[in-house]
């Protein structure tokens, strides 16, 4: 296990951010922290970095300390700012000495970096949201550390860079692990082969991705008309609960997979039936953690 | 064996971005000129000749001692409140408090610090070595010195409270704030009660070592507690 997070909690005054929370990653794995928001994802991804101490527990990552596995670690804070007066150059090369690297190398790596994002070097007060994100990306994955945790890296790409991003994440999970928290459920869900979900400051699901899913046992209908209606229509069935959103309903079965006598109900109640597939990870998720 | 790497590369780094800091640059101009000021007009300084028992001695490098006792505490304060706290403030320390020890960042700063304010006023202090009044070296040792450690008392206090006030306006108000208020107090109280009680220690070296040592560690350790959110 690259990281093991042993009964960790983490209290700011009376708050509790983080409440006993357990859990492994593997190293070589892709996965995804999952939660709303305030669920605890930021301090828990803080405590693996050593920016934040627990109040209880322990956290090791390569069976050391935060502070001592520094090397091994790279990190995309949220919402952090880099020195305005600085280039996207100079941010990449003290962070690439500061790994390791002689001055030449981390220039070198930096450049590499900027090349593969297509950012321009210049002071990063001058650059977009969007640009500074990609140089907070490009200096957590600098000189591929072992472990890469990355707090929100699309949020604030443009759907473009987003996906290039992934790509190039996808690449890295041959030489990396990766720790992606995300509120773009539909992305991790390409990406990751384990989640975490969070909420509350408690873990509720760690879990392979495709397990998961199966284990939610839920399939999404979307249909033509406002879905709501069919919701009492469908209750007479056993072993399933309904939820409609929108013109899409999802049911959930507690045992046998019923998809078929569902679907002959909605069509003798006249339903107009646009697709069917199962429930996906935003499905299970938004299902999972509000629940009512 | 990292930390001694890590310690050099974010010296370096700090001195070259304070030189780079239009700040920091106008500060120090303005303090040099006005050291520079002092020797031209040391006669000015003759009535505090006695206050610093320096006899037998060019009254330009009086000027030069004087004029660092009085402005290196306000210099100091104003170029280093938000060493510290700007980065805290900013989120900009989570990107180097991951990679490396907070000791190693502290002291960094610190040392790039102390020797952007220390060296120009050393200079000064040496100058006085080749004047054509020279001074012995070892006077000007002694002074520059007091002076080294003088800076690194009020770096020291600045540093504790850039880490305890996070916010760097804050920072700076609070204080230069206390600093009025210090200096109030060594004129109207008794010592104890004053930011310059090391003065009555013998030798005042000592006191001052205790005073930059005493907040320095405070203000580490306070540092290596902090939670970087």
């Amino acid at each position: 296990m690259i990281v093991e997070a042993r009964s960790i909690t983490k209290r700011f005054g009376k708050f509790t951010a983080v409440d006993n929370l357990s859990f492994t990653i593997k190293e070589g794995s892709i996965t995804g922290l999952i939660g709303p928001n305030g669920a605890g994802k930021t301090t828990t991804m803080g405590m693996l970095t050593g920016l934040i101490k627990p109040s209880a527990g322990e956290v090791l990552v390569l069976g050391k300390k935060p502070e001592a596995a520094n090397k091994d670690i790279g990190f995309l804070p949220q919402d952090a700012q880099l020195h305005p007066q600085r280039t996207a150059l100079d941010h990449l090369t003290l962070y690439g000495k500061l790994k390791g690297y002689t001055k030449t190398e981390a220039k070198e790596e930096g450049k590499k970096l900027l090349q593969l994002f297509k950012l321009q070097d210049r002071k990063t007060g001058q650059l977009s949201h969007g640009q500074r994100k990609i140089v907070g990306i490009a200096q957590a994955i600098l000189g591929t550390p072992r472990l890469i945790i990355l707090d929100e890296p699309t949020a604030g790409l443009d759907p473009g860079m987003a996906h290039h991003l992934k790509q190039q994440l996808l690449q890295l999970r041959k030489k990396a692990t990766l720790f992606i928290s995300s509120h773009n459920l539909a992305e991790l869900e390409q990406l990751c082969d384990e989640v975490i979900i969070m909420q509350e400051g408690k873990l509720i699901v760690q879990e392979k991705l495709k397990t998961f899913l199966q284990q939610q046992n839920s399939v999404a209908i979307t249909l033509e008309q406002a879905a709501g209606s069919f919701v009492s229509i469908l209750k007479t069935l056993k072993d399933a609960t309904v939820a409609s959103e929108a013109n899409t309903l999802t049911i959930t079965f507690s045992d046998k997979d019923k998809t078929p006598e569902v679907i002959a109900i909605l069509v003798k109640n006249k339903a107009r039936i646009r697709s069917v597939h199962q429930a996906s990870l935003e499905d299970s998720v938004v299902k999972l953690v509000h629940k009512p | 064996m990292h930390t001694m790497r890590d310690f050099g590369i974010l010296y370096g780094d700090e001195v070259k971005q304070a030189f780079k800091s239009k700040k920091i640059i106008v500060l120090l101009a303005v303090y040099l000129a006005v050291l520079f000021a002092g020797i031209k007009l040391g006669n000015l300084f003759e009535p505090f000749g006695s206050y610093l028992a320096l006899p037998e001695l060019p009254l330009a490098f009086y000027a030069v001692v004087l004029l660092s006792l009085i402005l290196l505490p306000i210099l100091i304060i104003v170029v280093s409140y938000d060493s510290i706290a700007g980065e805290l403030a900013t989120g900009s320390m989570k990107y180097l408090a991951y990679r490396t020890s907070r000791q190693t960042i502290f002291l960094a700063k610190y040392a790039a610090l102390l020797t952007i304010i220390s060296v120009p006023t050393l200079l000064f202090l040496v100058g006085g070595i080749f004047s054509a009044d020279p001074i012995p070296w070892i006077t000007v040792l002694s002074y520059a010195l007091y002076l080294l450690v003088y800076a690194a008392a009020f770096l020291s206090l600045a540093f504790l409270f850039s880490v305890l006030f996070k916010k760097p306006q804050r920072t700076l108000y609070i204080s230069l704030l206390a600093l009025i208020i210090l200096v109030i107090l060594r004129f109207t109280s008794p010592y104890y009660l004053s930011l310059f009680w090391y003065a009555h220690l013998t030798p005042v070296y000592l006191g001052l070592t205790l005073f930059a040592l005493g907040y320095g560690i405070l203000g580490l350790i306070l540092f290596w507690r902090t939670d970087i959110l």
